[in-house]
């Protein structure tokens, strides 16, 4: 078996495993503040994407058209429209509420909700493997390949944002993609023609992606200045309007516009509305060093703080050192290799020799620019580590790169190579670890020189958000739920009313638990947070100051179960 | 790069991660075993009543009061400060204070560390402190003593209180991201409301705090609240109080034996402004206590 057979099938058994182990273990992960909207909005695009499947007619039918995409149209459609259509293909039979109809599949094999997190699922087993592939090729072999692949999708945090149905995870896995693509479209018309579509694809997605044109053609650009600084002749007509760039000036927001129909009717004036709904986005609460954070300007340490928190030192550091060698790498490049007509450079092949990309300066600047762009003062307050988790990826591979350097180096030999083995396994643990003792809390999950989630409690940071902890409550609520009657007012806290009927439809949710106010109710949720303790104020005036369980990871309490006359 | 160096960066790498392994070991475990707690249960249920069991470890409060039903009183879980407290305790896990209680302290020397209790990894820290005076009146407590009007008129009830122009209550609320238990004013904007505490036993000071809740509010509105104080009819001191002060102290000293005490709280707005306009439903919530402590040793 050839060397890249073997590497398409070591990548393809990651990203299964990747895709099996999340839609198994996350079903211990509460379904988050977010994903209900997701869900509710997945399922009535499905049901529009059904009704045009059934009449193709209904395609032009704008007002059905727009009572489908109305719901949570500040993100675009493609992956609720996934999520829905995974749903209809794999969901075991639902129950209804609020007119929300009754869902079973045509291979009803899973949970509705674990149904709808699998197209998000699918993409980070993408990412798995692409980092497999890529760090395979900079690091020069299948073990740092692996680490690449491990350093992104076994940190928790990552972990936690894989398995759901969100826009975080995917982007990651998309822009990673692109990236991919863009450096294979610097030599290839096909890759060059096919990356707008990619490009649209990730604008689909989230509207993340709407920096990769900027970061690719800044990226670009350096390449051209460089190459011209090294006597390598001015920038050709070719090389100045490439086939990349005219395939994501025209195709990307083709794509975009296509796989959005809430877009079609008004693409200017729904569009402006998008860009208005995130460039003022409202600010969140985070809890940062003790201090509770909710105006600008916010500390610009806290994403790189946050980071270390997050990441195992010791990944951060094999990352750091591909950072200096890619772009050490780049500057000493002659830029000589390769001096074949082929090498000419044309309209859909720009840069076809490879002293000419500078792969250290692509992976530095999708390394460190969401986090760069999180850092400054003036950006929304973001509290999670997920806004800049498109980094993620591009530390992976800097951090591979770094190893088959510095192994080689060192010298290998056959000894050397378990050695290297050892090693890898010795780097990942510590993040294997956090990552499978947090589970299904990962978003509360720190590193180990943080001292896990006590140390980071010790620290004040920030303990969690969107009620995810909820999971191993459920059997709780519905034991202290019992002896209240037919009907028991809950509080539900940060649990949003959306996530909360989706374990209705499922049948996880306690019969007799209807949703209600603090000061009404005779049980109540409560998600800690430092700017939370308003909420835990008002249960302790209903119920009393004693919650009746707690739900820890390592001693840290994420969610209390408050309950009239509980019973332990 | 020279072999050696990437000997060197590797060797570090590796170290480092080394460091990690014995960081996880420690950090992915729970410390706290379900006996720990039922041990703690013990010793604290033993305690005198009156004796507040705060926290050096603050993260612990959900689970502790969960375990140990003394620290769910109000006098652990929302104490005013530790004035008039002779006798404390501090539950933590590896800490015997926090930096949060020098706060508390509000003027006090430093207390006596008197040992401690060990449940495990838990500490259970007993402390004393002789500089304090006792409580001899808390307005919080005494609900029902309590006369209560605004400028429209009387207020009814007798806790919580109805008057025409907003409301008065004993209420726990958040208050510099701390549970404050106080007498917490939802008034119009402009209210005034007066609370009247006849035959008061008064000793060396009256001392309270104000506050006000929620930080959403708070981020929302600045708005400034006056409060006065007189006795037997005479201005004893008169305080202005912003959200930015957190739970800020104020003090009169008083002459010992039984008196009239009367509160004015004055407020300008008690609304806040949200987006683009100002909505005024009495969110920025001013919130007082006040308490009548002897001398030390009195």
């Amino acid at each position: 078996m050839s060397g890249r057979r073997t590497s398409a099938l070591i990548a393809l058994a990651l990203a299964l495993v990747t895709v099996a182990l999340l839609s198994v273990g996350h079903r211990q992960v509460g379904y988050v503040r977010d994903e209900g909207i997701y869900f509710v909005a997945g399922r009535t695009h499905a049901r529009w994407l059904a009704e045009v499947a059934r009449a193709p007619s209904k395609l032009a039918d704008r007002p059905a058209r727009d009572r489908a995409f109305a719901i949570n149209h500040e993100h675009p459609a493609l992956l609720k429209l996934l999520a829905g259509a995974a749903g209809r293909l794999l969901s075991q039979e639902t129950g209804s509420n609020d007119g929300d109809p009754s869902v079973r599949g045509l291979a009803p094999v899973l949970p509705e909700g674990a149904a709808m997190r699998l197209p998000a699922q699918l993409l980070s087993g993408l990412a798995v493997a692409l980092l497999f592939g890529a760090g395979r090729a900079l690091g020069g072999g299948a073990l740092a390949g692996l680490l690449a692949a491990g350093f992104y999708i076994l940190l928790p945090r990552v972990w936690f944002h894989a398995g759901l149905h969100c826009f975080d995870a995917p982007i990651a896995a998309v822009t990673l993609a692109v990236v991919l693509a863009y450096r294979r479209a610097l030599t290839s018309w096909r890759w060059g023609l096919a990356l707008g579509p990619i490009v649209g694809l990730a604008i689909s997605i989230k509207h993340n992606a709407l920096f990769l044109p900027l970061l690719l053609g800044l990226h670009y650009l350096c390449c051209l200045g460089a190459r011209w600084w090294r006597g390598r002749g001015r920038p050709r007509p070719g090389q100045l309007a490439p086939l990349w760039i005219a395939s994501v000036a025209v195709l990307a927001p083709l794509t975009f516009y296509a796989l959005w129909p809430w877009l079609w009717p008004a693409p200017i004036e729904r569009l402006t509305e998008y860009f208005e709904f995130h460039l003022y986005h409202s600010w969140y609460n985070t809890e940062y060093l003790g201090v509770n954070y909710n105006r600008p300007p916010m500390p610009v340490s806290l994403p790189l703080v946050m980071t270390w928190a997050t990441v195992p030192t010791a990944l951060l550091m094999l990352a750091g050192c591909g950072l200096v060698i890619g772009l050490r790498d780049d500057a000493r490049r002659s830029g000589g290799e390769g001096d074949a007509a082929s090498d000419a450079p044309r309209f859909g092949a720009p840069l076809p020799r490879p002293g000419d990309r500078l792969d250290g300066l692509l992976l530095a600047i999708f390394a460190v620019f969401p986090i760069a762009l999180i850092s400054l003062p003036s950006v929304p307050i973001f509290g999670g580590t997920k806004h800049w988790i498109t980094a993620y990826p591009f530390l992976a591979l800097l951090a591979a790169l770094a190893w088959g350097r510095l192994w080689q180096a060192v010298g290998i030999s056959a000894r050397g190579r378990r050695l290297q083995a050892v090693a890898l396994v010795f780097v990942l643990t510590p993040s294997a670890w956090a990552t499978l003792r947090g589970h299904p809390y990962n978003l509360s999950q720190y590193a180990p020189l943080v001292g896990g989630a006590r140390g980071a409690a010790d620290l004040g940071l920030t303990r969690g958000f969107w009620g995810h902890a909820l999971v191993p409550a459920l059997p709780a609520l519905e034991e202290l739920s019992e002896g209240t009657g037919a009907s028991a007012p809950v509080y539900l806290h940060d649990l949003h009313e959306l996530s909360r009927r989706q374990y209705e439809r499922e049948g996880r949710w306690p019969t007799r638990l209807r949703p209600a106010g603090a000061r009404k109710a005779q049980l109540g949720l409560l998600f800690h947070e430092r700017h939370m303790l308003t909420y835990e104020l008002e249960l302790w005036e209903a119920i009393g100051p004693a919650p009746a369980r707690v739900i820890e990871l390592h001693d840290v309490p994420l969610t209390s179960v408050y309950a009239r006359s509980a019973r332990r | 790069m020279t072999r050696r160096r990437a000997i060197a960066l590797l060797a570090g790498i590796l170290a480092v991660a080394a460091i990690e392994w014995f960081a996880a070991a420690r950090a992915y475990r729970s410390k706290i075993s379900d006996d720990d707690w039922a041990a703690l249960a013990e010793v604290v249920a033993a305690l005198p009543a009156d004796e507040p069991v705060l926290l050096a470890t603050p993260w612990l409060g959900p689970r502790a009061r969960m375990e140990l039903p003394a620290l769910a009183s109000w006098t652990s879980a929302a104490p005013p400060d530790l004035h008039g407290v002779a006798r404390f305790h501090v539950l933590g896990l590896g800490d015997a204070w926090h930096e949060a209680l020098d706060g508390e302290l509000d003027g006090l020397p430093a207390p006596t560390h008197l040992g401690e209790t060990r449940a495990g990894p838990l500490a259970l820290h007993h402390y004393a402190q002789a500089a304090t005076g006792q409580v001899l009146e808390d307005m919080v407590d005494v609900g029902a003593r309590l006369q209560v009007q605004d400028q429209r008129g009387r207020c009814s009830g007798r806790g919580p209180w109805r008057c025409k122009g907003g409301a008065l209550a004993v209420e726990a609320l958040e208050i510099d991201y701390r549970p404050r238990r106080c007498l917490a004013a939802r008034l119009d904007d402009g209210g005034r409301v007066t609370v009247r505490l006849r035959d008061a036993r008064l000793g060396a000071e009256l001392r309270g705090h104000l506050g006000f809740s929620d930080f959403n509010a708070r981020l929302r509105s600045d708005a400034p609240v006056a409060l006065a104080i007189t006795i037997d009819g005479a201005l004893a001191g008169r305080f202005v109080f912003t959200d930015s002060q957190g739970w800020a102290g104020f003090r009169v000293a008083t002459t010992p034996g039984v008196h009239d005490v009367e509160v004015e709280l004055v407020t300008t707005v008690s609304g806040t402004w949200q987006g683009v306009r100002y909505q005024g439903r009495r969110e920025h919530v001013p919130c007082f206590e006040l308490r009548a402590l002897a001398e030390a040793g009195a």
